[in-house]
């Protein structure tokens, strides 16, 4: 496939060699022919660069004949002016400017003779076969600046030329913008054998090793490395990346090693960092080239640890529970208002920190017949003693004609005591709805259900962090659409025996 | 031939103007049926940035043919352009590079009076109004070249321009 694309530098060439063919002819007179010659070799040497210029063939023709006309019109000239001077060897000039028109004639018969630029470079032709006296010139010059030329604003070329060539880097060019276009890089990467996918959740301090698959379509002409840097949304000095710099080779895929380590944890509800890569050809006097990289080049990371976690549960498995839950809300609603989501983290982790205590102390232990009056008054009990709920837990309040166990700056947490069902799907779908009522009551996306199971157990129970459930309830008129309400259900395993007791 | 270069089945149809675009190098009386087609079928679709190959080729096919051809049926050039949206900058672009080519400078001048009109001068479209002015004063210049009075100063506005972007 070949095909034609805008080329400025061609542009500029016609136009400076239009201008200055036009000031030379428009002031022709055959009484300073010296002062037109003053212009022959910049012309000469603007319309053999129009020759070399690399268009297609038949654009290349045209530019040749143009390129013969200029040389056989000033050769001529050239030729009367020596021998009014009475310069020896002008006849010489004369030879090679007919040489020329018989150069322009051979090219001439392969161009498009209904063009009226080629019509004009005919009678131009035959002109200048005929000059037989010095006053002949005049008409010459008159013709010549009268011939109007085609404008060539692009250049063909052959996109998939290059691919062909053996690109060898010592087959140097200084030219950084020639052949440069098709090159594509695309790269795989793997972060300690899991790939590059996103987002990522890494740990801050921590050595990560990266392995990667980079494929280069076409390595570029005359460039030596190609380096693979970053550009993120974080400050660089946060974090190390580290790649190799691979060296030319003919290979089209090259695996490297590397590494990765941040240095910082961030809150865990701040935004994503991203990193991106970003690739750069090098080479000795020849400027760098950014070609386009296609596949995994992005990496989405939230660095967490223990510090991450501003309100923590005081259990790592909850708190790892927590970010799971927050992380997909943050997919699920990205436009969750930041407020919201705090209140809720806080009231959240209080509850699992409960959880995580029933479970630690076996609160609920041969219980098997709490009130939800106790149940409720023992939670709220215990959360206020953490000093960022105190003051703002209601209890009992009214919301949406009910009475809401726990609300917390508009986040409800609704308690409940079974008895008789231990299904963890039943127990979900017989009270998922009444929390999601008091959340949509107050305009949150977000609530808890906490229950307390004290159905009698005949096996061990599951550990706390398998007791927590992310649900979507289905809202009304919404039947067949994900809504964007979440509930986050809480269940505290009660009624256990004795742990000797299991058989 | 001509007749399945148009039929709807697309790749029958694209196989059979491959064809014609060959035998018409060989044959030039076929060049305006050619012609007619490709100019048919660039009217019919749109710039497409992500495979504009087949596209390319039919714009780069139209340098091949002869200036007749081109002269004979120039009102095909002119209503395509004509038919072109404001999102279809690069196809305007494209034509106004084709006309610069076999010399229509006069058909520049009108067209460009008639389209500029339709399309807003904004940040997004300023490179495209300075190709039209830097190819109006290309025109502007050619056409009176045949005349004895063509104006220098279209040329040096052209390079006070290219200087000015170089900057």
């Amino acid at each position: 496939m070949r095909s034609r694309r805008r080329s400025p530098e061609l542009l500029k060439l016609q136009i400076d060699f239009r201008l200055l063919l036009q000031t030379s002819l428009e002031d022709f007179n055959i009484h300073s022919i010296q002062k037109v010659l003053e212009n022959k070799t910049e012309l000469i040497a603007i319309a053999s660069k129009l020759d070399e210029f690399p268009v297609g063939e038949i654009d290349h023709l045209f530019f040749k004949g143009l390129s013969y006309t200029v040389n056989a019109f000033y050769l001529l000239l050239e030729f009367y002016n020596n021998r009014l001077l009475a310069i020896n060897g002008a006849d010489i000039l004369k030879s090679a400017s007919e040489m020329n028109v018989d150069l322009l004639s051979d090219i001439l018969k392969d161009l498009d003779k209904d063009r009226p630029s080629i019509k004009g470079l005919i009678l131009l032709r035959d002109s200048l076969i005929n000059v037989k006296q010095l006053n002949d010139l005049q008409v010459l010059a008159e013709e010549f600046s009268k011939i109007s030329l085609p404008m060539m604003l692009t250049a063909e070329f052959n996109p998939y030329a290059r691919a062909r060539e053996n690109n060898d880097p010592k087959e140097e060019t200084t030219d950084g913008d020639i052949g440069i276009d098709n090159t594509l890089i695309s790269v795989v990467f793997y972060m300690d054998r899991e790939l590059w996918a996103n987002p990522q959740i890494i740990k801050p301090q921590h050595l990560y090793s990266l392995h990667g698959i980079v494929k280069i379509n076409e390595w570029p002409k005359g460039y030596e490395e190609l380096v693979l840097s970053q550009v993120s949304t974080t400050n660089d000095e946060w974090f190390t990346l580290s790649l190799p710099i691979i060296k030319f080779t003919k290979d089209k895929e090259i695996f490297i090693d590397g590494n990765i380590t941040l240095q910082n944890s961030q809150s865990m509800l701040e935004a994503p960092i991203a990193i991106k890569l970003l690739a750069q050809f090098k080479g000795s006097n020849i400027k760098p080239f950014y070609p386009p990289i296609i596949g995994y080049d992005q990496l989405i990371l939230r660095v967490i640890d223990k510090n991450s976690f501003v309100y923590p549960t005081g259990y790592n498995k909850l708190n790892e529970k927590v970010l799971e839950i927050v992380l997909k809300i943050q997919n699920d609603i990205p436009d969750i208002p930041k407020e919201e989501l705090e209140n809720f983290i806080v009231l959240l982790s209080a509850i699992l920190n409960y959880q995580g205590y029933c479970y630690q102390q076996a609160i609920y232990k041969d219980q098997s017949n709490i009130s939800e009056d106790k149940f409720r008054d023992t939670l709220i009990q215990y959360l206020s003693a953490r000093p960022e709920l105190a003051s703002s837990l209601v209890k009992e309040g009214v919301i949406a004609g009910g009475r809401v166990e726990i609300n917390y700056k508009g986040i409800v947490a609704e308690l409940k005591v079974e008895k008789k069902i231990a299904d963890r799907k039943k127990i979900i779908e017989k009270y998922q709805k009444q929390p999601s009522a008091y959340a949509s009551a107050t305009a949150a996306q977000l609530s808890i259900l906490c229950v307390l199971e004290l159905t009698p157990k005949v096996s061990p129970p599951a550990i706390a962090a398998k007791n927590i459930f992310f649900h979507t309830p289905v809202l009304h008129g919404f039947e067949n659409i994900q809504s964007s309400s979440k509930i986050v259900i809480i269940i505290i395993d009660g009624n256990t025996p004795n742990p000797s007791s299991y058989r | 031939m001509l007749k399945y270069c148009t039929v709807e089945e697309y790749h029958a149809a694209t196989s059979f103007l491959k064809i014609l675009e060959e035998i018409k190098t060989e044959y030039k009386e076929f060049e305006n049926d050619w012609f007619k087609i490709v100019m048919k079928k660039l009217v019919d679709s749109r710039p497409n940035f992500y495979n504009s190959d087949e596209r390319d080729e039919l714009f780069m096919g139209i340098y091949t043919i002869s200036f007749d051809t081109v002269q004979q049926d120039i009102q095909l050039i002119i209503d395509f352009m004509d038919s072109r949206k404001e999102e279809d900058l690069y196809d305007v672009v494209e034509a106004l590079n084709i006309l610069a080519y076999f010399e229509q400078y006069k058909i520049i001048l009108q067209q460009l009076k008639k389209i500029l009109p339709n399309f807003k001068r904004v940040k997004l479209t300023e490179h495209f109004f300075r190709f039209c002015e830097l190819l109006e004063n290309i025109a502007e210049f050619e056409m009176h070249v045949p005349t004895g009075n063509a104006d220098k100063n279209y040329l040096k506005n052209i390079i006070d321009e290219i200087e000015k972007a170089k900057s």
